[in-house]
């Protein structure tokens, strides 16, 4: 057979040639001293060309400890959620006070108006805002609690 | 996540030699492998299998040092040796490490990924997978490859001392 070329070289030291031409190979080199000569240098380069690769990272590495993410998913929507509910929130407020007081009054009752927000509200992050039972409860100047009900 | 935990503690040491090869930095690569092992971390908690853990890890960690090396545009801080490691090395063996680091920088970011992948030891058909080089071609390649980074060692414009 011909001589092996350069690429073919490489590929059968990493043992990357078929069974087959391998074999080949291996008697080719039994009986051609230059290919043999050859094959042998190309080895030799190979390993110290990876000992070299390998020594830019050598030392022992210490392994850090792993910090797993927070899960993300439900409280992203929940936030979601909250603001959605929340600004319902201020437009039905908005809209109370423009129905109760239309007129001159407004802005000095504006100043006194409260919204008292339940803070132990139960938010269930799976059901539609429109199922989360959200309660206002206004209070007017005169001192009155009107609660409204989101439905 | 116990299969998890497992992996991490496996291959960490193999994946963050690997980044630190690619990118010259051991900051840049403790970074990157994070990252590397916070996508694993995510897909198993999807319930998805890896089916070969350590080919997915060395995959995605050059494709990682790949991408950031192609948004950096260059090869960083190639002459920073891992700070506090200095005194444990002979003088002789920090300047090969320097000189090879520089060589590696020279070569293009698959070329690199060739070149590391090698030196671990890898197999022709994971250099492919991982870099997109054909099967059929990753001798040629390879061998290509180490001959560059060869005449890189012995450029001695860049000699350092
Ligand atoms: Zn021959």
């Amino acid at each position: 057979m011909s001589c092996i070329d350069e690429d073919l070289i490489q590929q059968y030291i990493d043992e990357e040639v078929q069974a087959e031409e391998s074999e080949r190979i291996t008697r080719h080199l039994a009986v051609c001293p230059g290919c043999a000569k050859l094959v042998a240098e190309r080895r030799q380069w190979a390993l110290s060309m990876k000992r070299m690769i390998r020594e830019v990272a050598d030392e022992p590495v210490v392994v850090p400890p792993f910090v797993a993410p927070a899960k993300s998913v439900p409280l992203g929507s929940l936030r979601k959620r909250l603001v959605l509910a929340l600004s319902a929130a201020c437009l039905l407020a908005f809209f109370v006070l423009h129905w109760n007081h239309p007129s001159a009054e407004k802005s000095a009752i504006e100043d006194e108006l409260t919204i008292l927000q339940h803070s132990d509200w139960p938010v269930d992050a799976n059901q539609p805002f429109s199922q989360q039972g959200l309660q206002i409860n206004l209070i007017d100047p005169e001192g009155n609690v009107t609660g409204y009900v989101l439905e | 996540m116990k299969a998890f935990d497992q992996l991490y503690q496996k291959h960490y040491p193999t994946v963050f030699r690997v980044a630190v090869k690619m990118l010259g930095d051991s900051d840049e690569a403790a970074d990157v492998v994070q990252e590397v092992f916070l996508t694993l971390f995510q897909t198993m908690e999807k319930g998805m299998v890896v089916e070969y853990p350590l080919s997915w890890l060395y995959r995605t960690t050059l494709n990682k040092c790949i991408d950031k090396q192609k948004y950096n545009g260059r090869f960083q801080k190639l002459e920073t040796a891992p700070e506090g490691q200095v005194e444990f090395q002979s003088i002789e063996k920090q300047e090969t490490r320097i000189r090879v680091q520089r060589a590696l920088g020279k070569l293009k970011p698959v070329e690199r990924a060739l070149a590391v992948m090698y030196s671990e030891s890898l197999s022709y058909k994971e250099m492919a997978e991982a870099t997109g080089i054909r099967f059929s071609s990753v001798g040629k390649t390879l061998s290509r490859t180490l001959k560059k980074l060869e005449a890189e060692l012995k450029n001695k414009k860049y000699e350092l001392y």
